[in-house]
């Protein structure tokens, strides 16, 4: 594995690097804003990212990346404050705030694109790279910027983790035991546009929040726990990071794409087939409980009525001879191994314990 | 009929479709749906070109509208299996339709890079060329060949609107009623969705895909700050629709700027404009009714202060013009100007220096308290 990984072109190396990183942070974090359904809050914010890079290329005429990133930084930030705003003023459901400001934060970005591509022609190019995202402008100073914010976020949650776990799943409980639950969605809203503008230039706007929230909904289905689902979450994004910008590569199609194609496939993948809850195990399940009732729905009769509830012809001779009930006195009657399997398929249980 | 007046009219017609059968996402909180839709309809053109080989073909438009059918009983699909919210349903299913769109586009040696597929058109739309391909009826020009499709569609949702408001109105605001009754949510539903994503397809050729939700979620939402009547909504939101492609029209116009962002901006200005200045419940209404009763209840803590003081043996200190500043815990400037909106109100009267409370002042007090 690390042999193939030497062979490869120094860039492509930075790029794969970068992108299990990406994958890494989107995916660990992606679990705190599903869990706080928050899933659509990413796009927004990645789309009030534009007119920010927009506005500082046109202020500062440079494309490096850390102060274009600074620019979505702080229009993902206004965004922020008009959506709370919006909330705190009037009765109008955050779905329709999302969009206002998404289409609207948008528009202005492409407006800006469109006047900037206008006077100063070739050097704004790559500029709307930002919205389906590239990977060739990644330079060894983006990845290192990548890698200190995904350790700034996750020194952040791991000294955090209780009081975050806390909020997630109990707000009134955490608020009554005196933290400011305000203050920590501000914080919260305020990590979202880190991680979303630090994957924008490699994913693009549009399809940053599937990083977000894919591999969160994938490692759902695989775990209840909440740091099992955190690192889970976290490696399938990697994972996909990893897949896509390779498959990208070779093909030369575009990374983002491909990254959530694949990161799709893993979700679909985990839909189907997780241990407990995998669509096709319960069908399985499903599937065995109704052949079981299908051969023993006699014995529960027998067992609810106490009496065979045919007349005549009644055919429990075969469970006489597998010894689960007895003929006694003219009458038919459970056995005790007989109860034990009565009790087991009602338990829904399909083997005896 | 002039090119900038073709465009105008394509705009106001594709605005006005797309916001009334929005409004009703707005209502049952699936604004972000549009959002999806929009980007998934992507899909279906490129599927629907690679089979057709025509870009033009009105079936492109029906293979679009299936997407976004697949799109929302995708979703729904995701639900159901539990330990799947619906946004978070919906922020998976959209990018993978839309994903899967651009790299069919951008597949080497794909036909596709021909076809008017890009970047721009997909985001911005080509609504400034719209005008340029005309429509003939026995060789009669009669209007520009984009502006039939919107036209259809409008037509078409306001048939349906009209025909199923009752039903609407109930589905998206008693969802567990609408089954009572016995009419069908779900047929309702799927009409609903079909009509958003066709649509959506239409506004999408023209305008591209943000605009999509901002045509469609932007006058619904900011008619719903003004009235509560879904009637009044409707027209309201079909007035601030116009109101938003003029006004963003003109600004590109002047300003050589592409029309679907200005409009997209507008749109979201003019909704922020309305929350903050709406006579009834807009931020500055609110704020200054908040300081008037916050200065109308000093008045009356005031005024029961003096009451509850009345007849007392320490009333000289309590209750003497001097010495009540003091006893409120107010400044002099505060005091002087409470004393002054009393006083020239006559709710209260001044007895040898020592205030007393009128009976205006008591019909003042028990109207607030």
């Amino acid at each position: 594995m690390f042999n193939i990984l030497l062979t490869l072109t120094p860039s492509l190396q930075r790029v794969l690097t970068t992108s299990v990183i990406l994958g890494f942070l989107a995916g660990s974090f992606g679990v705190f804003i599903v869990l706080k359904k928050q899933a659509l809050v990413g796009d927004s914010l990645a789309h009030a990212a534009l007119p920010g890079v927009v506005i500082t290329y046109i202020l500062f005429q440079s494309k490096s990346l850390e102060i274009l990133l600074l620019g979505a930084a702080l229009s993902g930030i206004i965004a922020i404050f008009l959506f709370n705003v919006i909330k705190k003023h009037s009765k109008i459901k955050n779905d329709a705030t999302l969009a206002l400001i998404l289409a609207g934060f948008f528009g202005m970005g492409r407006l800006l694109l469109s006047v900037v591509q206008r006077s100063s022609g070739a050097g704004s190019a790559g500029l709307d790279s930002f919205i389906f995202g590239q990977t060739a402008t990644i330079l060894l100073k983006d990845m290192y910027l990548i890698l200190g914010v995904t350790v700034f976020i996750n020194i952040i949650i791991f000294i955090f983790w209780k009081e975050i776990k806390l909020q997630t799943f109990n707000n009134e409980f955490f608020n009554s035991l005196g933290f400011s639950s305000k203050i920590v969605n501000f914080v919260f809203s305020i990590l979202i546009v880190l991680v979303v503008v630090a994957g924008i230039q490699m994913i693009g706007i549009v399809l940053i929040s599937a990083l977000l929230i894919a591999p969160a909904v994938a490692a759902r289905q695989w775990s209840h726990r909440l740091s099992v689902n955190f690192v889970t979450a976290g490696v399938i994004g990697a994972v996909s990071g990893l897949i896509g910008v390779f498959i990208g590569d070779s093909m030369s199609l575009p990374p983002g794409p491909t990254i959530i194609v694949v990161l799709s496939t893993i979700v679909l993948i985990s839909l189907l087939f997780a241990p407990k809850n995998g669509v096709i195990i319960k069908q399985i399940k499903q599937h065995n409980y109704r052949i079981l009732v299908k051969k023993y729905g006699l014995l529960v009769n027998l067992y609810h009525n106490e009496t065979c509830p045919q007349k005549d012809g009644c055919k429990l001779d075969t469970f006489v001879e597998s010894g689960y009930v007895k003929f006694e006195n003219n009458k038919y009657s459970l056995t005790d191994t007989g109860l034990v399997k009565v009790n087991m398929i009602l338990g829904g249980k399909r083997y005896e314990q | 009929m002039s090119s900038s007046v073709a465009i105008l009219l394509i705009a106001l017609v594709t605005a006005i479709a797309s916001s009334i059968i929005g409004l009703f996402l707005v209502l049952r909180k699936m604004s972000m749906l549009t959002d999806a839709i929009s980007h998934t309809v992507l899909f279906g053109i490129v599927v629907g070109f690679l089979l057709i080989k025509d870009i033009d073909s009105p079936l492109i438009i029906l293979f679009a509208g299936a997407t976004g059918l697949l799109t929302s009983w995708l979703v729904e699909l995701l639900v159901k299996s539990k330990r799947t919210s619906e946004d978070a349903a919906t922020g998976v299913v959209f990018p993978l339709l839309f994903s899967l769109a651009i790299l069919i586009i951008s597949a080497p040696g794909s036909s596709l890079r021909n076809a008017h597929i890009d970047t721009d058109s997909i985001f911005i739309g080509h609504i400034e060329l719209a005008s340029l391909e005309l429509f003939y009826i026995n060789g009669v020009a009669i209007m520009p060949k984009n502006l039939l499709m919107p036209l259809v569609v409008l037509i078409i949702n306001v048939v349906f609107i009209t025909i199923f408001f009752k039903e609407l109105k109930i589905v998206s605001f008693d969802p567990a009623l609408a089954k009572v009754l016995g009419f069908s949510p779900i047929l309702i539903h799927y009409l609903l969705m079909s009509l958003i994503s066709v649509t959506a397809v239409t506004a999408f050729n023209l305008v591209g895909a943000i605009m999509v939700v901002s045509l469609m979620v932007g006058p619904g939402a900011t008619a719903l700050l003004l009235t509560k009547d879904l009637k009044f909504t409707l027209l309201i939101t079909v007035g601030i629709a116009v109101i938003n492609v003029f006004i963003g029209y003109f600004i590109a116009d002047y300003m050589v700027l592409p029309i679907s962002g200005a409009i997209a901006v507008v749109t979201m200005l003019v909704f922020l404009i309305v929350l903050l200045v709406n006579p009834k419940s807009g931020i500055m209404a609110t704020v200054i009714r908040r300081q008037r009763l916050k200065y109308i209840y000093k008045v009356i803590a005031m005024l029961v202060h003096i009451k509850n003081h009345e007849g007392d043996l320490d009333e000289a200190d309590e209750i003497s013009l001097d010495t009540i500043v003091e006893m409120m815990g107010w400044k002099d400037a505060e005091f002087n100007r409470i004393y002054h909106y009393a006083s020239t109100r006559k709710y209260v009267r001044l007895d040898n220096n020592i205030l007393r409370v009128t009976d205006l002042g008591m019909e003042f007090k028990n109207k607030y308290l």
